[in-house]
């Protein structure tokens, strides 16, 4: 028995050593991340728009979560606060329009999440459409999911191909 | 360089795919087990390199990588780059999955035409000689592909000197950076892994 294994250990130790990638698993890194930017990690949003002469604010943990009873203070361009108020359960605070100019909508939430959407003084005074934000270009979550699905791949390649050789061995 | 779905005719397509299976078959049975890792961070990086946009120059493009491929992975790149293509249409929304056939011959044969052509210059002894010949690999493959886009859309009822002279253009900028890329490659894996480069020929 213990023959055995030290035999099973032996293999093992071989098949680490069949797999070299040298340098170019750092380097490929490294490039990684000086080229993808940084994704926006604390979860939270806020989107604001015009509906005839109020603001509606709209706010949401990632995905489609409501934040219910948050904090949102309404700053004037200058830094002034001009409003304060609380999300309802939708999600939804909405005010009057202050002053024509650039405002800034800030949540806060509890646990130290904060967020803020800068609406435009276009906007409010209608001179460009409200625009829903669109989505520009593929972010952090994709380049990882495929980064990551070909490193499966591999992974899953390496795995037959071991299973394989180990069955070879076996049946001899 | 990706084409996008609903551009194409559909004879163009199949032959693209029928052309995309025969390049992944001879990959694939050429592939040495003990590279598939190198394989896999080749295709991650081509995948990645998509998404590095170069503002210079007319039109705004981004990298491709297909001539470095080709130096490091011969016919291998035909499944390296047809798994990063997959996935960039399904993630990126680059190109489509009905185009996939013909952007990766588009990509994929021109890594292969490089290979070939400059193989015997890049592992020169002579360091000019080899950084002179893994430059033109680098850019040769860019030049290739646009070409290879160029013919494609032909069918679609484009011209081809046209179409050749707007691609070529827009990826001049492209082929100098992928060239100087392929350069500095192959100068510092000859110098840290040269083995590396050696079992590409190997076959």
């Amino acid at each position: 028995m213990p023959g055995r294994m030290i035999n099973i250990k032996r293999r093992k130790i071989c098949l680490c050593r069949q797999v070299k990638t040298g340098p170019v698993l750092p380097i490929a890194l490294i490039l990684f991340f000086i080229v993808v930017p940084w994704a926006n990690a604390h979860g939270i949003d806020i989107m604001a728009w015009v509906e005839g002469d109020r603001v509606l604010t709209e706010s949401y943990f990632s995905r489609k979560i409501k934040v219910i009873d948050g904090h949102i203070k309404v700053y004037g361009p200058s830094g002034e606060q001009l409003m304060e108020g609380k999300t309802d359960a939708n999600g939804i605070f909405s005010f009057k329009i202050p002053q024509e100019t650039d405002l800034r909508i800030v949540l806060e939430s509890a646990m130290g999440h904060r967020a803020e959407y800068v609406l435009k003084a276009d906007e409010i005074m209608g001179k460009s459409l409200s625009k829903i934000r669109k989505k520009r270009g593929p972010g952090f979550y994709e380049v990882m999911a495929g980064i990551g699905l070909i490193l499966g791949l591999m992974g899953l390649t390496l795995y037959l191909r071991n299973r394989k050789k180990k069955s070879a061995t076996s049946s001899k | 360089m990706h084409i996008s779905e609903g551009v194409l005719t559909a004879q163009v397509l199949g032959t693209g795919m029928a052309l995309t299976a025969v390049g992944t078959a001879i990959g694939l049975k050429k592939v040495d087990y003990d590279r598939i890792p190198q394989v896999a961070i080749l295709s991650a990086a081509f995948f990645v390199a998509s998404l590095v946009h170069v503002p210079i120059g007319p039109a705004n493009v981004h990298l491709i990588l297909n001539g470095l491929m080709g130096v490091f992975l011969g016919w291998v790149a035909f499944p390296a780059i047809l798994v990063g293509l997959i996935l960039q249409a399904l993630l990126f929304q680059f190109g489509g999955l009905t185009t996939l056939g013909v952007n990766t011959v588009i990509m994929a044969f021109p890594a292969v035409i490089c290979f070939y052509a400059f193989r015997y210059g890049i592992r020169s002894r002579k360091p000019v000689v080899s950084i002179s010949f893994s430059f033109l690999c680098g850019s040769g493959g860019i030049l290739l592909a646009g070409l290879l886009l160029a013919f494609s859309l032909v069918f679609a009822g484009d011209h081809f000197i046209g179409v050749a002279k707007l691609v070529i253009i827009a990826h001049l900028p492209i082929m100098v950076i992928e060239g100087l890329v392929t350069a500095f490659a192959v100068k510092f894996l000859k110098r840290v892994k040269p083995e590396m480069l050696e079992a590409v020929y190997a076959r």
